[in-house]
């Protein structure tokens, strides 16, 4: 053997040994890529608890809706053939939280309203006391709502980034969520705001980004409505007792996660100003 | 890479690649352009292992080289959008590997690493290895193993290429972005340091141990 090929050698020989030594065989990267993307996107890789569901369909059917309202109104944007699609799957969503929905009208059933509508499930799972929800900060324009959420993820009923515990569901959903619907939301949805009562946290969840910015809350009759940059709304965060919705095109649609129907309504109208 | 702005088409690097694997890869990355994340995991299936141990021949760090894959997957998934798929996804990952590697291990406390890398490679010497598999053999790759450690980046990333995936200098210079002219300079300087670092004491033992052998 010439100088090279020994040097040639010994080199392949000592990175197949060094790797061999310092590799394990069935070493896997996919559980770090997993949790970097729940990081970013907040996938979850598991099926949701029944009960966890629930506020799920709830955002399902939320954000179907939105999308297909954003749809009607952009028709340029939406095609015949995608409108139609979405309105059949607007229909299965509505149908599955008990509302009726009219692909002629673009209205749901629940609410004789042509400004709202309330997709109504009753989710009362509350295990905190009021004592407890009433420690929580009122929240701070011009901040990112992360920065204010977790004061309250010490009531976490999921999260989507420690092992163990139970899903958020919304993470699922944003997951699956098509990018061509983001793009649709984007362009149509000037703001997204949620209901923040006076109330226990409930195992509510919010469409929202912790990155999303504050832009603003007002008093409503028992609460607070924040508004929140109309980006990033895709992704939920846990622990939040919400009525929440979404204004686009200078319309709101409310969607109540766990208030009774009546509550519901009536925050709904007192947001909307009716 | 830092120091080539050319970059050579010439891109045969499909290693060790089934027609199955190819075609589940091609399926993969439809799937992924077209917005179905189960084509990253896919592409994670396929690549992980040689991409670890590639990234582990430049970090000398499992877990930094986990970082680096998951990272470097994680970048294909968000850039997918530009992949060409005309071309081979090999190089155009590789190459996303070798500078998320290069970049960490910039922003990482780099003696401190070298330190307990050294320390490592020195305590699994000692501990794995029995003195029956060859005192000599290890002694030599652990200080061949040291001396690459001690190269430049861009050195030690064509040593790797070269000598852990075994690559052509052609492919090789696609991975990197280097005229293949780069790539055998590169490749020469490395040589020529370790044959200098590398006692020749070491080189006349391998020489013996094969002859033996062979």
């Amino acid at each position: 053997m010439n100088e090279r090929d020994v040097l040639d050698t010994m080199l392949t020989e000592s990175y197949a040994s060094y790797v061999a030594r310092g590799v394990p065989a069935h070493t896997t990267v996919w559980p770090r890529i997993q949790a970097r993307l729940s990081e970013a996107m907040k996938p979850v890789a598991h099926e949701p608890s029944r009960r966890a569901r629930l506020p799920q369909l709830v955002l399902r059917s939320a954000l179907i809706l939105l999308v297909v309202v954003a749809g009607i109104a952009a028709s340029a944007v939406a095609s015949a053939q995608v409108r139609a699609g979405l309105h059949r799957v607007v229909q299965d969503a509505a149908a599955s939280v008990g509302v009726s929905f009219s692909p002629e009208t673009g209205k749901f059933g629940v609410s004789p309203a042509t400004k709202f509508a309330v997709l109504q499930p009753r989710y009362l799972p509350a295990s905190l006391t009021f004592s407890e929800a009433s420690n929580i900060p009122a929240p701070v324009p011009g901040r990112k709502l992360g920065q204010w959420i977790p004061t309250l993820s010490k009531y976490p009923p999921c999260s989507p980034t420690s092992g163990g515990k139970q899903p958020c569901p919304g993470a699922e959903l944003a997951t699956h969520f098509p990018a061509s619907w983001q793009k649709l939301v984007d362009e149509n949805v000037d703001a997204v705001w949620f209901y923040y009562a006076a109330l226990p946290p409930q195992n509510g969840y919010v469409g929202i980004s912790e990155h999303a910015t504050i832009l603003g809350r007002s008093l409503v009759p028992g609460g607070t409505r924040v508004v929140v940059s109309g980006q990033d709304f895709l992704i939920t965060h846990e622990g939040m007792v919400t009525t929440i919705g979404f204004t686009f095109r200078g319309t709101d649609v409310v969607i109540d996660t766990n208030l009774s129907q009546s509550e519901g309504m009536r925050v709904a109208e007192s947001m909307i100003g009716q | 890479m830092r120091g080539c702005r050319e970059e050579d088409k010439s891109t045969a690097f499909e290693p060790h690649r089934s027609d199955h694997a190819l075609d589940r890869e091609s399926e993969a990355l439809r799937g992924l352009k077209a917005g179905d994340s189960r084509g990253l995991a896919t592409l994670v299936d396929i690549h992980q292992s040689h991409a670890l141990r590639f990234a582990y021949t430049l970090t000398g760090n499992l877990e930094m080289a986990e970082d680096v894959v998951a990272d470097a997957f994680l970048t294909v998934y968000e850039r997918i959008s530009q992949f060409d798929d005309k071309r081979p996804f090999g190089p155009w990952f590789y190459r996303i590997v070798v500078n998320t590697a290069l970049k960490t291990q910039r922003t990482a406390a780099r003696s401190r690493q070298r330190e307990a890398r050294m320390v490592a490679l020195r305590n699994q010497t000692t501990s794995d290895l029995s003195l029956e598999a060859g005192v000599i053999q290890q002694e030599t790759q652990r200080m061949v193993m040291a001396a690459i450690n001690e190269l430049p980046a861009p050195q030690r990333v064509v040593l790797a290429l070269r000598y852990y995936l075994e690559l052509e200098e052609g492919a090789i210079a696609g991975i990197v972005g280097c005229p293949v002219g780069t790539v055998k300079w590169r490749l020469h300087q490395a040589r020529k340091s370790l044959r200098r670092r590398v006692t020749q004491e070491h080189i006349d033992g391998v020489s013996k141990t094969k002859g033996e052998i062979g």
